[in-house]
């Protein structure tokens, strides 16, 4: 199993969330822990693979909680966006796993650009750009939730959910191209 | 995208975070505000109160300045919601806040005979307690029906227009009206309709249509004189009609049910006494919850 394998598998755990009553199974951070072996496995000097080490290594201390604690109340409603303790943890849990993925996409355009695949470069750089700003403006956004009326904020809740998961789907696609330039390069 | 700017980025999301849940916090009540009520024994008491968005409490108890307690009829039985804006006692919501009610029963406030001004001490499920000026809850007695006014129709619409119509049986002199409230009218306008009673407005051309259209009507075109400039006795004869209109005002935010009482003869001589239930059952916009929180809030 390839790096770029492991941290395709890695973040789809952390993407999937299976619950046995209150204890998530297929947890978060041994999906951190995945990344972080795979990041660990990979040569030092990519650009930005040292901040994003650090960051699954952070994420995959600070997720151990969460696996034991259930999901807030809102998301079993669909409609409330609570704020409790709870709700806020899991937020800021989602922006720092939006730092892990800025430093990723930096090792991966890095990696490409060292291998000479310009296409994929491109195509790395495109998606960054709309992932990471996407991130940004939902987290930005989200806490309004508290002080808008609801008729708005669901809605809008539900436009900016769907946009952020079809980026983490298409996140997840580009670490299989990866994972496949990878395996190309090691068979020649 | 930089380092530099993904960071900025970030320290704006934090301020966002930051700025809202204070927000948030500086709207958070410290106790739920109750209405002032006006129950004068009419239907069922429903005590109204403001809370937090977040909070799934309910009235349990009320203890009335002379000493009397009731429990509150409850709704819960058997009803579980995880989320307390969608309760069965909400009677309207805003970002912040829920309009809930509680409902007493008249037959043990009768048996009671509560008798209540001013300050009560209110209990909730969750153990606490509060005291607060709810208005005035009063008892009465049941009263037998006279058989003079047959109920022709009543209807009541959500811009607070609402109205009662009866029949008389028979040629009745009214001599007086007496509301055991009147300052709530300073909140409800009030327009009498008898044949008469002037001519303004719809005339009493009966059959349904006429009362739908008088729901949307401009109050000054609403048939009736206002109850101020009404000349008793009003003189019926048998088969007229009469009729109550009420307009709530917009920033009306009291809680009433109460009768107003007209009196009179009939035409050999017989008094009688007839009510006319005045009720709101409030539901607030976020504006009058605004209004409600800046008038009662913290007393």
């Amino acid at each position: 199993m390839n790096s770029f394998h492991r941290i395709f598998g890695g973040l789809l755990l952390v993407l999937l969330d299976i619950h046995l009553g209150q204890i998530e199974i297929l947890a978060d951070f041994i999906g951190y822990l995945l990344v972080l072996s795979a990041l660990n496995s990979m040569d030092g000097n990519w650009k930005g693979m040292k901040g994003a080490r650090a960051t699954a290594l952070t994420l995959s201390v600070l997720t151990i909680p969460q696996a034991f604690l259930g999901q807030p109340a809102g998301t079993n409603e669909g409609v409330n966006i609570g704020f409790d303790p709870l709700t806020i943890y899991h937020q800021a849990l989602g922006l720092i796993k939006l730092v892990l993925i800025f430093y990723l996409f930096y090792v991966f355009m890095d990696w490409a650009k060292k291998k000479g695949e310009e296409e994929l470069e491109r195509r790395t750089h495109k998606l960054f750009r709309g992932y990471v700003t996407a991130h940004l403006f939902y987290y930005a956004l989200l806490p309004f939730s508290m002080n808008l009326p609801e008729s708005t904020v669901i809605p809008l809740f539900i436009v900016g959910l769907a946009v952020v998961m079809i980026l983490e789907i298409m996140f997840l696609i580009l670490i299989r191209a990866f994972h496949k330039e990878q395996n190309r390069i090691e068979i020649y | 995208m930089k380092g530099k700017t993904f960071l900025i980025s970030l320290l704006i999301i934090a301020i966002s975070w930051g700025g809202n849940l204070w927000f948030y916090q500086s709207k958070q009540l410290e106790e739920p505000i109750f209405l002032e009520h006006y129950y004068g024994g009419a239907g069922v008491f429903e005590l109204y109160y403001l809370t937090n968005r977040e909070d799934s409490s309910h009235v349990m108890s009320v203890e009335f300045s002379d000493g009397t307690t009731l429990h509150a009829k409850s709704d819960y039985y058997g009803f579980h919601s995880e989320s307390p804006a969608y309760g069965p006692d909400v009677q309207s919501r805003s970002t912040h806040y829920l309009l809930k009610k509680a409902g007493f029963d008249e037959q043990q406030m009768r048996e009671l005979e509560v008798d209540h001004e001013g300050e009560a001490t209110i209990h909730f499920n969750d153990g606490k307690t509060v005291t607060a000026d709810i208005g005035t809850v009063e008892f009465s007695k049941l009263r037998e029906g006279n058989g003079l006014f047959r109920q022709q129709s009543s209807s009541s619409s959500s811009n607070g227009r609402s109205f009662r119509s009866y029949t008389v049986k028979e040629d009745v002199k009214i001599e007086s009206m007496s509301s055991p409230f009147p300052e709530v009218q300073d909140d409800v306008k009030m327009k009498l309709y008898t044949p008469s009673i002037g001519t303004t407005g719809t005339p009493d051309g009966g059959g349904p249509r006429t009362y739908t259209k008088e729901m949307d009507e401009e109050w000054s075109r609403v048939a009736g004189a206002p109850l101020e400039k009404i000349d008793f006795p009003i003189e019926m004869k048998q088969g007229d009609r009469i009729r109550l209109t009420m307009q709530e005002k917009p920033d009306a935010i009291r809680a009433y049910s109460y009768e107003i009482d007209l009196t009179g003869t009939t035409k050999n001589g017989t008094p009688f006494t007839q009510p006319f239930l005045v009720s709101n059952h409030p539901q607030f916009t976020p504006e009058q919850m605004e209004l409600l929180i800046e008038r009662r809030g913290s007393q």
